[in-house]
């Protein structure tokens, strides 16, 4: 045990708590006030760490790769839908800025325990975990654990630490074998799913980060975040994006996208799937839901809690149940038609901390080229990597995870594989600056593709606000961002000013929310917070007398600070693209033969994010007048 | 002499009427020729802001559009991300 300062009374800020793994030790920082004014937590606060401690080109599954876990401002409060935490590290899968956030319970538990950001470094000798209390840190083996699953290495922590409500992040196998596109898991049920930080715990000899605090946060006006809870939970049953997220959760998405003529299918090559009704959300609602779940302190609990029990399948509820991103990319993109496949492959992802979307859409690329002949038998294992075969997709979602057979080669992802397979097989490749697209189709959202295409951490659907939230006049969108200026509609397949200043500003609007540990699922646009109310929970929480004028600016400068950090590893405006799929038409389906984007209207459209963001067209560094303006010139400049 | 008068079923998907707990849930409502889908909305009580996709037999139709023949309508709520 290295036993901190007191931290009897953790204010909402909580301390930077240093990790050396390979030296067994911890040193603690308090941040200056104008630090957490600045930067305010979550993405914020863990990219300036990786930032300006992180030496530049380091190998991400060296032990000097940072891993920084950083629960946003308001995380821990009773503030509504604030849950989320972060995690960075420079990613194993891209070599960019890796940063996958999270909701649940374990990032409010670390606030709890004194901490605003775990910056660790190092790798342990052995297998082991940490364990995070108010009296400080303590290294324990996880010599017994290394090779469990998340829920059997879960219970065995909770055991050897011997208390049931520790709240433990954890890995798996895939983690430890160093899947690429390995996540986190904490409580089984949620995830730090994107950008291969698993793999990166995994290469830190790391099996898990328990965290035990058991304090309410000390907050400047605890009875004005109350105030605005319960208004907030009172508007939840009311506000008809928050109710249908409630009673649906985002599989609902799942036959409107369809409908649309958008959905995700056989690797992309087609846009609609006959099979939609065995899949979607009905089903799913309708058969298999047991209970719906949620994350902390959050009114809309859109989680959905899934179970199996068939003669084919056991899918066991304790690993929740997937999302909307989980059942396209193993069923439509897969070509599977039956949802009991699907819970499974979500189960074991969840067993193994395998995020789905990388999973699935390397599978499904392994597929198009298998079809296509790029590969046979004799690369497969004797698998027959077929669309629509689930016992496939399970066999390989194990393959991958333990990196035998077939399955290590995929572990790498899908732009490696094509570069080992070759003869063309990077043409069924559909990924940015390294990492595998989700489930949303560019050629309806154009604001989706450029979110796909700036986002530092590669293609992330929650980089900003979806564009159909401000298809029309009576749009819920429309009026719910109008203070950030943002008046009027904007057609889903614009790509002029209009949408381009609609994903900026709701680009900025998402890093604040990431640093504040805002879910976009309980905040506007897309549910039912308003901006109006985040600001006054950052005045009640911190006793700042504050505004959206200096809030925006500190989401700025994280997505600033991102930009800096990613241009120094490499990657610079080249990068900023879209895979050439989303440049041709749709294939079938309603939109069949329509809706290419076009590469110079779309490149035109990233140079004008650029010119409103100032960032420099050459660099993609923002230029210095960006940097003073932020406050960042002299640290980073 | 019989007047032929359109009918229209519409079915709503992912609770945009918030009838039980499956999410799919059916109204038919008899229109007169020309009656456009946003007034058919408007007599369910949906607003139309919430409306992502209508389609007629896998053809997606404008809300402004008027329905002219039999069919069934499906109609999905906004998706704004997932």
């Amino acid at each position: 045990m290295v036993t901190l300062s007191a931290r009897q009374a953790p204010g909402v800020f909580g301390k930077t708590v240093w990790v050396d793994l390979s030296a067994g030790s911890v040193r603690e920082v308090e941040e200056t006030p104008e630090h957490h004014r600045r930067f305010l937590g979550g993405a914020g606060a863990a990219v300036y760490q990786l930032l300006r401690q992180l030496r530049p080109g380091t190998d991400p599954l060296a032990p000097e790769n940072l891993l920084v876990f950083a629960p946003g401002l308001l995380a821990g409060t009773q503030s509504p839908a604030t849950p989320r935490y972060v995690v960075c590290a420079r990613s194993p899968l891209t070599g960019a800025l890796g940063k996958s956030d999270s909701g649940g319970y374990w990032g409010a538990e670390l606030k709890k325990a004194g901490v605003g950001a775990l910056v660790i470094t190092g790798r342990a000798a052995e297998p082991s975990y940490l364990l995070v209390t108010l009296e400080g840190v303590e290294f324990r083996s996880a010599l017994r654990a290394w090779g469990l699953s998340t829920g059997e290495a879960q219970d065995w922590i909770k055991d050897d630490v011997g208390d049931p409500k520790v709240r433990v992040a954890v890995i798996g196998p895939g983690g430890e074998h160093c899947v690429r596109y390995a996540g986190i898991a904490s409580d089984l049920t949620h995830f730090n799913g994107r950008n291969g930080l698993g793999a990166v715990m995994g290469s830190k000899n790391l099996k898990a980060v328990a965290v035990r605090g058991g304090q309410n946060l000390e907050a400047h006006d605890a009875p004005r975040i109350k105030e605005i809870a319960r208004a907030a939970a009172l508007l939840c049953r009311e506000h008809p994006l928050s109710r249908m997220l409630h009673d649906q959760g985002t599989p609902a998405g799942i036959e409107a996208t369809n409908a649309a003529g958008a959905l995700a299918t056989r690797n992309w090559q087609s846009a609609t799937f006959p099979a939609t009704d065995k899949i979607g959300g009905a089903v799913l609602n309708g058969q298999y839901l047991v209970k719906r779940g949620g994350c902390y302190a959050c009114p809309v609990q859109c989680k959905r809690v899934v179970a199996v029990d068939s003669e084919n399948f056991k899918v066991d509820p304790r690993y929740g149940g997937p999302e909307y991103e989980t059942i396209l990319a193993f069923g439509s993109n897969c070509g599977v038609d039956d949802f009991e496949v699907i819970a499974k492959a979500n189960e074991l992802c969840n067993m193994y901390t395998l995020d789905t979307i990388s999973a699935g859409m390397t599978i499904s690329f392994a597929m198009a080229c298998f079809e296509e002949g790029l590969i046979g038998r004799e690369e497969t294992g004797g698998l027959d990597v077929r669309f629509g075969d689930g016992e496939v997709v399970l066999a390989l979602i194990e393959q991958i995870a333990h990196r035998q057979g077939f399955g290590d080669l995929l572990a790498e992802g899908s732009v490696r594989a094509a570069a080992a397979i070759g003869g063309g097989a990077d043409a069924h490749v559909l990924a940015v600056k390294g990492q595998e697209v989700p489930m949303h189709d560019p050629r309806v959202k154009t604001g989706l593709g450029l979110q796909f295409a700036l986002s530092p951490n590669g293609p992330d659907h929650w980089f900003a606000q979806h564009d159909p939230l401000f298809a029309a006049e009576t749009s819920p969108g429309v009026a719910a961002l109008a203070p950030l200026g943002l008046l009027g509609s904007v057609a889903p397949l614009d790509l002029g000013p209009a949408k381009v200043r609609l994903i900026r500003e709701t680009s900025v609007l998402n890093s604040l929310y990431d640093c504040l540990g805002v879910c976009v699922f309980g905040a506007v646009a897309r549910s039912m917070t308003s901006i109006k109310s985040y600001v006054d929970l950052v005045s009640a929480a911190t006793g700042w007398e504050t505004s959206l004028w200096e809030l925006m600016h500190a989401g700025e400068r994280a997505l600033a600070m991102s930009r800096v950090f990613n241009v120094r590893e490499g990657f610079g405006p080249e990068t900023d693209t879209l895979p050439s799929r989303f440049f041709t038409p749709i294939a079938d389906g309603p939109l069949a033969g329509q809706n290419a984007l076009d590469p110079n209207r779309f490149a035109e459209a990233v140079r004008l994010y650029y010119g409103m963001s100032a960032w420099d067209e050459g660099t993609g560094l923002p230029t210095a007048g960006k940097m003073a303006e932020l406050g960042l010139d002299e640290e980073f400049a | 002499m019989t007047r032929t008068v359109p009918e229209i079923r519409v079915v709503t998907h992912g609770g945009l009427l918030r009838r039980g707990r499956r999410g799919s849930t059916d109204d038919t409502v008899i229109v007169d020729p020309g009656t456009t889908l946003a007034e058919v909305l408007t007599s369910l009580g949906i607003d139309r802001g919430l409306v992502g996709v209508a389609a007629v037999d896998g053809t997606i139709v404008q809300l402004d559009a008027a329905l002219q023949s039999d069919g069934v309508v499906h109609v999905y709520p906004i998706f704004g991300g997932g």
